[in-house]
């Protein structure tokens, strides 16, 4: 009788487990991770030397429908987007460039103007679309504080040589700022002999050979590896908190094997034209703010995450207010060195 | 007639006035009447109170030696005869001679000893004052000599009175009797241990474990961490987890002893359910805060389980079979009133009810069958010896292990008209297996009254394994006469990934109590780590036959993280110090030494504690403590997962540290106790994954996908309880925030902006009651309400630029949007809230005693998600023009989950 009774009350509980067992449920999105409602992106990269310019989409809310075009309700008439330079009250007025591609739902809208930046100046872009709230970053541009100090070459008794070059860095002191020392593998010039039609071919970074990275005279030995450490393999960039307001030198050095050596430069005639084929190393040296810096971390990580619940979601970078986006700047220059020429 | 009468009152007047004079006689008139008698002179200081002191005796005999030993009987003042002269002085405090009592206090009907019983001593002139039996069951009270009482209290049981005259050092051994319960009010005095309102220690909570036993848990299955996770100021994580997540602290941040050893995983079944077995254990203490001298090593909290001795009187035991699993306990005497044993054994038979569907699944026209399971199992057994009044012996062990294994087998041969077999066969075997093994051997000495001593030597081990083989294989066979010809190619791999963690410790613990003010606990304690974090081997091997030829290729490969060795020495040092009568303070230092990869990582720990004693039922606290942390768990945030990875401290990745201030108030009303506890609590070098990564592939470089930042947390803790009487049961009430910055370079999350932690809940309600019926009938229920937890939900799509070469934005958009979050844990779960119910039946028998549970899960359905996350779907719209569209969907896993079980009691 008590085994009976038992079997009932476990069959009643199985067949309450088939009847309210419903594992997923759709949820009603309130809000509470931020708003719905979309939001302008603005992006701009501020260099001096270069018209200053910004791009322009605007959010789609993740959860609805995939049709949103990226640029919907953005009326380029009624627009305004303004660049105040050095918290002057007169904007620089931007004018959409009409560059955009009607066709595609994905291409921004670009506005650019006439002021040409330079080091030093702190840059706000506004803009004001009518439907979405006012979005705005600032920047403050960094000027070029890194140079080629001096640079050498060691020749081989094989025919290859081994260049070092310091490279000089010096710090303001205004903040957190990243620099990047970026050697890029021979890539050769295509000349018709000084008419100047150049076409790079073949670039790609170039390792360092005698050192695993670049010494840095006047820090210790052991700071080597942090100095790096933000991204020791790929990329080469580097904060400046190990000489913070301070002068150093980067020792780098890099060889070059007797093939390149010997192939440095040569000249040959065709179809009644002259070329010349040069092999050169190019340094790039740059500085930039850490606006850029955050947006290429997040930006590496939002490509590279591996999507699924079980990872950490990436939280992409923006420094701008009432919207989303990243205004920054940075100051770069390249020393090419021609391979075999006389120093 | 009239004038005689008048006379003799008059005289009596007189003789009485002069005899009340007399025998109010001052010193001071005193010493003048025997200066004049005997002719000698007084010497003494001017403060000498002689106005005030009354002589004794009336001074009137003929020998000074007497007269002056009668004058000052009593009076406080000490004489000294100089030929001709009497010098006074104030008399010589009397020193008070004291005398130690100490003893063994145990359950009369188990033998089991009693932690935290009270010991109270009233009389011979003092105040009140107490103490507590220790983890052994041991205590020791140094009083005054004479006539003293002593009250026994314990929670559940009979108080004992001992009324004694107390003149040498004496040991009184004590054997509780359950107490008598009566429906229309228990006789059971709650005790007043170290957590209640006489003690310093605050932010610790007891749970007894007859009441967490009752309360309803998921499929019957009474779990310690499940109850534990009900208490204000601890977040159980997600649904279903055994994480706990104490005053803002992450689920590595806690201390979980067994028998004083560390378990590193208390996870089963994904953590779904702990290690811990409620039928092998005695007692359970949470500490969140205040954490006395003697622990380290966590941060957030340090949750104490012991198991039982066991009964050395009589053989007891049970067996429970429910829907999930089936039990056993056993306990008894080796050597009656000498050695015990207890003995339990749990095991899941999921796998085996669900063998046949998992046939019928797998069975396929070849007739081939597979076998997936999974089960879990757990084995504690404990010896205890008593080797004498002075010496115990303890051996303990602890073995459990999760197995989730499928084998899957497919093979078959078919041959075609033209004479041609072709046979083929795949294999796959899978075994994870995951589980904790911890022993221990534990020597008691009481060196004297005053002096108790604990020495342990353990070992606890954690260690996963994950094993995959695949062997795959086909043949073709061409039957001609003329031209017969075979080949085949088969592929075996074997993947192998292992992690393991050990540790061998050694510690000495020492109890003193010199006065009855002072308790002094100290002690010293040696680890030894070994890590091995994640080892995977791999081996390939593929052959090919084509007629007579064979070629045959093979890898075998092994790669992960290095083995690494750290240890780990503590000293410590405490004293709860009675101050006065109101104040007692707990203080105490730990010191702390880890030693890891060439590297040596060191602290000091101050520990404080106070208590007022406002009134016998009602007293003020405040704690601060500093503790650190060695260790780090590398973990998904999301479900508890077996490959989660305990990795020591690097150069890179500092030692932990927090800072916790707490202040409150307990107050004690008949069997009701209320406590409110406010805290703030810092956290440094905490670790939390950077954005993107995941602990897959965590095989090396761990270091690089964690960052390293600060994070800080504060509430306030409200909790009413009641332990004894028909109703038990407890209200906790938590309102908490508990936040995340990681802001140094190359550390950086979230932009280095605050971000709430993941388990941020703002309120916490608990509701946990027990009621008594009969002796026939009990009910239980349990009601919870939490805000959700925090997670990072990408709300919106966006471009993103993209960079050449020089990682410079010249051409800024790509043409795929990502989806992007605004912050780190921008999104909270929908509120969580439960309620369980939960129905026993008791019955006895003869021999026996039959319990059948019923329980009810989430009673009234409510689906809690586990979790929540986006899913695309598709979608016509009213033109017939399909559109995507993505929803926010939750999973939840537990709905409304009925069970039983089925005890018997021996």
């Amino acid at each position: 009788m008590l085994m009976k009774r038992f079997i009932h009350i476990f069959l009643l509980f199985c067949a309450m487990l088939a009847v309210t067992a419903s594992c997923e449920q759709e949820m009603t999105f309130d809000g509470e991770a931020g708003s719905s409602d979309s939001r302008l992106v603005l992006y701009s990269l501020v260099v001096p030397g270069r018209p200053l310019a910004v791009e322009i989409t605007r959010s789609v809310f993740a959860f609805g429908l995939h049709d949103g075009d990226f640029r919907e309700g953005l009326d380029t008439l009624r627009g305004e987007v303004r660049a105040y330079v050095n918290g002057s009250e007169e904007p620089v007025v931007m004018e959409y460039d009409g560059s955009h591609d009607p066709a595609s739902a994905f291409a921004p809208l670009k506005y650019v103007s006439s002021y040409i930046p330079k080091g030093g100046d702190n840059i706000r872009i506004v803009a004001s679309f009518p439907g979405f709230p006012e979005a705005s970053g600032e920047t403050a541009v960094p000027a070029m504080n890194m140079s080629i100090h001096d640079m050498r070459r060691t020749d081989w008794s094989d025919g290859g040589a081994t260049y070092e070059m310091i490279i000089r860095i010096m710090d303001c002191g205004e903040g957190t700022r990243y620099y990047a020392v970026l050697p890029y593998f021979i890539s050769m010039q295509h000349d018709y002999k000084h008419d100047f039609v150049i076409e790079n071919i073949g670039v790609k970074p170039y390792p360092y050979t005698i050192e695993s990275a670049p010494s840095a005279y006047g820090l210790a030995v052991e700071n080597l590896q942090r100095l790096f450490e933000i991204q020791p393999d790929v990329q080469y960039y580097f904060s400046n908190e190990l000489f913070y307001g301070k002068t150093i030198d980067l020792k780098m050095s890099f060889d070059v094997g007797q093939n390149e050596m010997n192939q440095a430069r040569w000249d040959w005639n065709s179809d009644n034209k002259d070329f010349r084929m040069e092999y050169k190393i190019s340094v790039y040296l740059e500085t930039f703010t850490e606006s850029l810096y955050n947006h290429v971390m997040s930006r590496d990580i939002m490509t590279d995450v591996i999507s699924s619940f079980l990872s950490e979601a990436p939280v992409m970078y923006s420094n701008v207010r009432g919207g989303l986006g990243t205004i920054c700047s940075a100051a770069c220059d390249t020393v090419n060195i021609i391979l075999g020429a006389d120093e | 007639m009239k004038h005689l009468t008048i006379s003799v009152l008059a005289t009596l007047t007189v003789l009485l006035a002069s005899a009340s004079a007399l025998a109010q006689e001052s010193l001071k008139a005193r010493i003048a009447r025997i200066e004049r008698d005997f002719g000698v002179s007084f010497v003494y200081a001017s403060s000498l109170p002689l106005e005030s002191r009354q002589a004794a005796g009336s001074g009137d005999g003929r020998d000074l030696a007497g007269v002056l030993k009668e004058s000052f009987e009593g009076t406080g003042i000490s004489y000294e005869v100089r030929r001709k002269n009497v010098i006074l002085k104030p008399a010589a405090v009397k020193a008070v001679r004291k005398h130690t009592v100490c003893g063994h206090i145990i359950d009369a009907a188990d033998g089991e000893t009693l932690i935290g019983a009270a010991v109270v001593s009233y009389g011979n002139g003092g105040s009140p004052v107490g103490t507590v039996t220790n983890n052994y069951g041991f205590y020791s009270i140094t009083l005054p000599e004479g006539d003293i009482s002593l009250e026994y209290n314990y929670l559940g049981y009979e108080s004992t009175r001992q009324e004694l005259r107390l003149t040498k050092d004496t040991v009184i051994n004590i054997a509780f009797k359950p107490a008598r319960e009566s429906l229309s009010g228990a006789k059971v005095t709650a005790s007043r241990s170290e957590t209640g309102v006489l003690g310093t220690q605050m932010s610790a909570v007891e749970i007894p474990v007859n009441m967490m036993k009752n309360i309803p848990a998921i499929g019957g299955e009474v779990d310690v961490i499940k109850a534990i996770q009900l208490l204000p100021g601890v977040q159980s994580g997600t649904e279903g987890s055994a994480g706990l997540y104490v005053r803002g602290g992450g689920p590595d941040e806690n201390l979980l002893l067994l028998d004083g050893v560390p378990v590193y995983n208390v996870n089963h079944m994904l953590g779904f359910f702990s290690v811990f077995d409620a039928d092998a254990i005695k007692n359970v203490t949470l500490y969140k805060g205040s954490f006395p001298a003697r622990f380290g090593s966590r941060l957030s909290s340090v949750l104490d389980v012991r198991m039982k001795d066991g009964n050395d009187q009589e053989y007891h035991g049970s067996v429970s079979v429910g829907l999930l699993s089936a039990k056993f306990n056993a306990e008894g005497p080796i050597i009656k009133g000498k050695t015990s044993f207890c003995v339990s054994a749990r095991r899941t038979y999921y796998d085996v009810l669900a063998a046949p569907l998992v046939w019928m699944i797998t069975k396929n026209e070849f007739g081939n069958i597979g076998n997936i399971g999974y089960n879990f199992y757990d084995v504690n057994a404990k010896v205890t010896h008593r080797a004498g009044n002075r010496d115990k012996l303890y051996f303990s062990f602890y073995h459990g292990r999760d197995n989730l294994y499928a084998d899957i087998k497919e093979s078959g041969e078919r041959t075609f008209e033209n004479s041609v077999t072709i046979s083929s066969s795949n294999d796959m075997n899978l075994g994870w297996g995951w589980g904790n093994t911890i022993a221990a051997a534990r020597w008691n000495h009481v060196f004297s009254p005053k002096v108790f001593m604990n020495v342990t030597g353990n070992y606890s081990g954690y260690s996963q394994s994950l094993g995959l083989s695949t062997s795959q294989s086909s043949s073709t066979m061409i039957n001609d006469a003329d031209n017969p010809s075979f080949s085949a190619v088969s592929e075996d791999m074997a993947l192998g990934y292992n992690s393991i963690i050990n540790d061998i410790s050694v510690l000495a613990d020492f109890e003193y109590a010199p006065s009855v003010r002072h308790d002094v606990k100290c002690g010293i304690s040696a680890t030894r780590h070994t890590f091995h974090p994640a080892v995977t081997t791999m081996m390939v091997t593929e052959s090919s036959q084509d007629g007579q030829d064979k070629v045959s290729s093979s890898i075998d490969t092994t790669y992960g993280d290095r083995n690494l060795l750290s240890s780990e020495f503590a000293l410590y040092g405490e004293d709860n110090w009675s101050v006065t009568d109101r104040i007692k303070v707990n203080a105490g230092l730990r010191a702390s030494l880890y030693a890891v990869d060439g590297k040596t990582f060191g602290s000091l720990e101050p520990r404080v504690s106070m208590r007022f004693l406002a009134s016998d039922d009602l007293s003020f606290k405040a704690a601060y403590s500093e503790m650190n942390q060695y260790v780090h768990l590398l973990s998904n945030s999301v479900v508890s997962l077996p490959n989660d990875l305990w990795v020591p401290v690097t150069s890179s990745v500092p030692p932990m540290r927090s800072h916790q201030a707490v202040a409150g108030a307990s107050y004690s009303w008949h069997s009701f106790d209320f406590s409110i506890e406010g805290y703030y609590k810092t956290m440094d070098n905490v670790l939390e994954y950077r954005d993107g990564a995941t602990f897959f592939n965590s095989t090396s470089g761990w270091e690089e996908k964690v960052a390293c930042g600060r994070g800080w947390s504060y509430g306030v803790e409200l909790l009413a309880q009641r332990k004894a009487g028909i109703t038990t049961g407890w209200i906790g009430y938590t309102w908490s925030r508990s936040m995340r910055q990681f802001d140094r370079p190359g550390n950086v999350i979230n932009g280095g902006e605050p971000f709430p932690a993941k388990y941020d809940r703002r309120h916490d309600l608990c509701v946990v009651v027990n009621h008594k019926f009969n002796a026939k009938v009990d009910l239980s229920g349990t009601f919870v309400y939490g805000t959700g937890n925090c997670g990072t939900l990408a709300t919106q799509q966006i471009f993103i630029p993209k960079y050449d070469d020089k990682h410079i934005p010249v051409n800024f958009y790509s043409y795929n949007p990502v989806s992007c979050a605004g912050w780190r844990n921008n999104f909270r779960m929908p509120a969580y809230h439960r309620l369980d119910l939960g129905v026993n039946f008791h019955k006895r028998k003869k021999t026996c005693e039959r319990i059948f549970n019923l329980s009810l899960y989430n009673a009234y359905n409510h689906l809690n998600p586990l979790l929540v996350y986006p899913k695309n779907q598709f979608e016509y719209d009213d033109c017939g023009e399909l559109h995507g569209r993505t929803s926010l969907v939750k999973l939840a896993i537990f709905p409304i989950m009925p069970s039983f079980s089925l005890t018997y009691k021996f």
